[in-house]
């Protein structure tokens, strides 16, 4: 099978030949692996692991992201939000918000004129998009997937503050839809277009929006059906109704109660089941919803992959692979971005389990 | 009953009725630990016990934390003139190199509902910055909390720091986040790790009793 094929079986629950595999990393990782494999971009380490899926999707041409004169850069867009580099001992670095660009928001008037996560359509170039996607399958054709999903829990937090959103859901309504509904402006259009750009190569939309921590839900079911579950019924109809695309979304956490209502949506691809989080048990997960779902991730970042010897992971990966693989509908990924602790060793022995064969050098 | 009336309307998230009924009851004569403790205190930590069991969620929280704060302003020279005396004194922080502070937040405002004064040193903390604290404020405990498990051993240093102060017997040490687990907190010598801001208050009540 090719990579294509292989994706394409598990996600339409058949077996596949071996587990699909999807990779994803911080920078730090990403430069030790290449240097690892003596190798200088990110697509020949992606083909040394003959990772079956890759990302594409049109470039931002938008004015330029700025660094402000405390040191912070914006994200996203010109006018998103602002992270803050945190350095450490290895010389790695984490980043996190630090400056939220509608934190000041405090009237539905205030938002005119606000951009929010794709700013202006004319911020992006979709042209080389199916270019892209044509240069990737010369060697084997892959799975492709692109980005696209209306504006989640998540995207509002990252823009307006957590807290401060967080709370206006519960005392004033009018203000946290009307941030629902600006922040939600051009992402269909958006998405439709890169999907448009994609000519029938792309098969999977990836989205989400971060609706769990790690003891449950981060808002309430019927907070959720009040304020998102539409806007996600709404932008699958439209997305289906002019594509055949999978829905992937990615929500860390504790989302098991909200499983139903995703699948309703027309979700099929679920991401990154953080199994230590409680009810994310994988037997349960497939017992429950493998017949609707395919399972994306699964390998734990958290107590697994920095912290198991190389023997306890093979048996890991294997158990896995087991269970939520069963009749297709699992593909092995990372349960986030692999984070500096998890060694290359560990890194390898995954995927050289996963796919039965050597990788290392 | 008017502090029932507190208690409820706190556990509602509505800010301003709480304020008011605050002000009333103060009016009517009732002292102001007793509004504390069976008002605000007792709403706060029903909404706790029910964040915790998963019948209430983060917003529900910050309201309620929000409504409790505008109540507890109220109180707080009436307390200082009656001479109360806060049941203990705590500081917390996100660990040194991680900017994430929801969690760290919600233990605040369940520490707070449980009647603790709370020192929130903010993110990215280094370990010298939460014993330095701990030593010139006389806090009885400090709270490290972490999301990233390559921050999560920066944790470590804080016991550390704190053996070398000299107050390691003085001060417990707490900590918490979702990568964090009992065996870690034995592993670097932590007093207690605690699963969620309900039970992190709880235990850090009792540390304080």
């Amino acid at each position: 099978m090719n990579s294509f094929e292989r994706v394409h079986a598990a996600v339409n629950h058949k077996s596949p030949d071996r587990v699909p595999c999807d990779f994803l990393a911080e920078p730090i990782v990403w430069e030790r692996i290449m240097n690892y494999f003596g190798v200088t971009t990110q697509e020949e380490v992606l083909d040394i692991l003959d990772i079956d899926i890759r990302s594409v999707g049109p470039r931002y041409i938008g004015p330029p992201m700025i660094t402000d004169d405390k040191g912070l850069h914006e994200i996203v867009i010109s006018g998103g939000p602002r992270v803050k580099r945190l350095y450490n001992e290895v010389g790695d670095y984490t980043e996190g918000i630090a400056w939220f660009p509608w934190a000041d928001v405090e009237d539905p008037e205030d938002l005119l004129d606000r951009t929010h996560w794709i700013g202006k359509m004319e911020w992006w170039d979709f042209s080389h998009v199916e270019e892209d996607i044509d240069r990737i399958n010369e060697k084997q054709p892959r799975w492709i997937k692109a980005h696209g999903d209306p504006s989640g829990l998540q995207h509002l937090t990252m823009w307006v503050g957590d807290e401060k959103f967080l709370c206006d859901l519960i005392a004033d309504e009018e203000l946290a839809i009307a941030m629902i509904e600006q922040a939600n402006k051009n992402r269909l259009e958006h998405a439709l277009k890169t999907l448009e750009a994609g000519n029938g190569k792309i098969h999977q939309l990836d989205g989400g929006g971060d609706y769990g921590t790690q003891n449950g839900l981060l808002i309430s079911k019927p907070m959720f059906r009040k304020f998102f579950k539409d806007l996600y019924v709404n932008f699958y109809r439209e997305i289906k109704k002019n594509f055949d695309v999978e829905i992937q979304f990615h929500s860390c956490g504790s989302i098991v109660d909200l499983i139903p209502d995703l699948i309703e949506v027309g979700v099929t691809i679920l991401d990154p089941i953080q199994r230590t989080a409680a009810g994310m048990d994988i037997r349960n997960l497939k017992q429950n919803f493998g017949k609707d779902l395919t399972f994306h991730g699964a390998m734990d970042v958290q107590q697994v992959l920095p912290k198991y010897t190389p023997e306890q992971l093979v048996e890991e990966v294997n158990s896995t692979i087991e269970i939520l693989g069963d009749s297709g509908g699992f593909i092995l990924a990372p349960s986030h971005n692999l984070q500096f602790d998890t060694s290359i060793e560990n890194i390898l022995t995954m995927y050289e389990t996963a796919q039965n064969r050597k990788i290392r050098k | 009953m008017i502090l029932e009336e507190i208690s409820l309307k706190l556990q509602a998230g509505k800010a301003k009725l709480v304020k008011e009924l605050v002000k009333q009851a103060i009016d009517e004569g009732i002292p102001a630990q007793e509004i504390l403790e069976k008002g605000l205190l007792s709403g706060m930590s029903i909404i706790g016990e029910k964040f915790k069991n998963n019948e209430v969620y983060v917003p529900e929280v910050l309201v309620a934390a929000r409504a409790m704060n505008q109540g507890a302003a109220l109180l707080k020279p009436l307390l200082a003139a009656e001479g109360a005396r806060s049941t203990g004194k705590v500081c917390l922080g996100t660990i040194q190199g991680d900017l994430h502070d929801i969690g760290k937040n919600l233990v605040k405002m369940m520490l707070e509902g449980k009647g603790l004064e709370v020192i929130d040193l903010g993110t990215d903390v280094a370990a010298e910055t939460f014993v330095k604290t701990a030593i010139e404020q006389n806090c009885q405990i400090i709270c490290v909390s972490a999301l990233l498990t390559t921050t999560m051993s920066n944790m470590e240093a804080v016991v550390k720091c704190a053996e070398e102060a000299g107050i390691r017997d003085k001060v417990k040490i707490m900590i918490g986040g979702a990568p964090v687990t009992e065996d870690f907190a034995k592993k670097i010598g932590a007093d207690a790790y605690t699963p969620d801001a309900a039970t992190c208050a709880s235990v850090a009540a009792d540390f304080c009793a």
